[in-house]
């Protein structure tokens, strides 16, 4: 498969009197995966998401983003197209008085011509469920329709990637979900490349592959299954384990011997299940 | 909860189907400006009647019933009151309508005082008509192209639209926010309506303080958010919104031009 992304020996400060918030970082992310960037607060997380489309230049080491290397800022408008970035706060995002008008905002800016563009935000708005809102003011919408909104405006750029930072943190189970369901259905069958950024280790779980990032570097590299059985590097990146795992770890405590790899709430159902079959 | 600023400028527009919801924003945006100008230019009864008539028929057309245009009127009001007031209490012309001893009104401040207030009146309608009959993002619009030309002369048009629309984004943001700090601060027993002037204002701060540090964060994170997606200034940029000129716009600015030629034809020859 090719890369969508690569990172070669990235090290970046902010100003030459701070520390250095990455360190060497080297990683690829290929064509229709789903990584997981995990890490806690200040690792620089986002620091490493604003080099993916070129808001931030490499000085030391190399970003190449679909094909094309970020120091080329001929590129930066077209690169900025192909990898789309929904952010963290909902209210900080949405530039344009009404849904309609912000899901326009990126294709205006992109030149997309005026039959196009009202057929691309109809589609958009009309895939993220968002039909009925199109004159809305984002400040009457909740957290997780904003976020759709600003899903919506990604999208709408026809992206290859879209990096999500930490774009459910500040949401309600329902709002997370329901931007978890499109970004899982935008992967899975438009074959997206996705970069979800989190500290919250459950969000790992549904993805192809775990980055954890510490304190500027990256201190794992696996699958999600792998890592989230492991305490002691669960432990020394301040990441809790999910709680299901937890249950399951108590569970065992008092010999109740099911399975240690479950991970997620069906599992743990099933195991417990079986588990009393068996006795 | 109090919520302090309800509607403050989104819930004024009225969605109807009427002609004048339907005209083109530049139509009514010259068409006010028109009119704003020429009724101050004579002071003719059959001027005003007519303005009055202008008022009335625009009224009509868009559709929007009354107590719209009240709501936001109370200050407005104030201040036509104010104006009257003024005028008849300083106008010293005409017979003389009642004599006392600080204070003698005469019939020129009545009459002066009534046509300032009729006016204004006309004036706040019309304007409140603008706002109540047209989205904000479409007065936006048409005010970014009317001020196209200037561009020629180096006026950042795109990016004072630009502005424009952001503002109306985020001053309902704001303002709920201010509500939800004002809110928290009285919970710590914040008291913004007791002692002396100087009290209140210290009581202020702790309101303005988290405002201002707030919205340089949402200033800067939205920035962040406009250059991720590719916004780049007004070169090659498309638009999403298309204004489209119609007959009843051209018909509606020849109605105002005609009342601007007889305003014009009654001030030289009266
Ligand atoms: N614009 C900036 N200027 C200076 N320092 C910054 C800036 N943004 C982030 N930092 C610093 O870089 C470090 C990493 O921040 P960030 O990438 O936001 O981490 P994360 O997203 O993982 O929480 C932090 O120590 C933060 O203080
Ligand atoms: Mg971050």
């Amino acid at each position: 498969m090719p890369n969508e992304i690569s990172v070669c020996n990235l090290s970046f400060r902010y100003q030459d009197s701070t520390p250095y918030v990455l360190k060497d970082i080297s990683l690829t992310v290929k064509k229709g995966e789903w990584l997981t960037i995990l890490g806690p607060n200040g690792s620089g997380k986002s620091t490493l998401a604003k080099f993916f489309n070129a808001l931030l230049i490499p000085l030391t080491g190399e970003v190449v983003s679909c094909g094309k290397n970020t120091v080329d800022s001929a590129e930066w408008s077209s690169i900025r197209r192909d990898v789309s970035m929904v952010f963290q706060n909902p209210d900080n995002q949405l530039v344009a008085p009404t849904v309609e008008d912000d899901v326009a905002f990126g294709l205006e800016s992109a030149g997309i011509p005026y039959d196009e563009m009202h057929q691309r935000v109809k589609d958009c708005i009309q895939r993220l469920g968002l039909e009925g809102f199109e004159k809305t003011e984002p400040h009457n919408l909740s957290g997780g329709q904003k976020q759709r909104v600003a899903l919506a405006g990604a999208l709408a750029l026809k992206p290859k990637v879209i990096v999500l930072d930490e774009a459910t943190s500040m949401l309600d189970p329902q709002g997370r979900n329901e931007v978890l369901t499109i970004v899982r259905k935008l992967n899975k069958e438009d074959g997206v490349t996705i970069i979800a950024i989190t500290h919250d280790v459950n969000e790992a779980i549904a993805s192809d592959r775990v980055i954890v990032l510490n304190d500027g570097s990256i201190v794992y590299e696996g699958i999600p299954r792998e890592l989230l059985a492991n305490r002691e590097i669960l432990r020394a990146n301040n990441l809790s384990s999910p709680f299901i795992v937890d249950v399951a770890r108590e569970l065992r405590k008092y010999q109740i011997l099911i399975d240690e790899n479950v991970l997620t709430h069906e599992e743990l159902v099933n195991a417990i299940c079986s588990y009393k079959r068996i006795i | 909860m109090i919520t302090i600023f309800d509607n403050v400028i989104i819930g004024q527009y009225v969605p109807r189907e009427s002609f004048i919801h339907r005209m083109d924003p530049r139509a009514k945006i010259i068409a006010i400006f028109i009119f704003i100008v020429f009724l101050f230019i004579s002071r003719h009864p059959v001027v005003l009647m007519l303005a009055a008539i202008l008022t009335g028929v625009t009224f009509l057309l868009a559709n929007i019933p009354f107590r719209y245009y009240i709501k936001g009127m109370h200050f407005i009001a104030i201040i036509i009151l104010l104006t009257f007031l003024l005028h008849l209490f300083m106008t010293n012309d005409g017979r003389v309508l009642l004599d006392l001893s600080w204070i003698t009104i005469y019939s020129g401040g009545v009459i002066e005082g009534s046509l300032i207030a009729l006016r204004l009146f006309l004036l706040v309608l019309m304007a409140s008509l603008l706002t109540l009959s047209t989205m904000p993002m479409d007065l936006t619009d048409g005010l970014e192209r009317l001020m196209k030309p200037l561009a020629a002369m180096g006026v950042p048009t795109h990016e004072l639209a630009l502005m424009m629309s952001i503002a109306l984004r985020f001053i309902p943001t704001l303002l709920e926010e201010t509500s939800k700090i004002i809110n928290a601060q009285m919970a710590r027993g914040a008291n913004f309506s007791k002692g002396s002037l100087w009290t209140r204002l210290k009581a202020l701060i702790p309101i303005l303080v988290p405002l201002f540090i707030q919205s340089f964060k949402r200033a800067e994170d939205l920035a962040t958010a406009m250059e991720a997606r590719g916004y780049n200034g007004s070169k090659g940029r498309t638009k999403f919104r298309r204004l489209q000129w119609k007959r009843n716009d051209t018909i509606a600015i020849g109605v105002l031009l005609i009342f601007a030629l007889i305003t014009v034809i009654f001030r030289v020859y009266t």
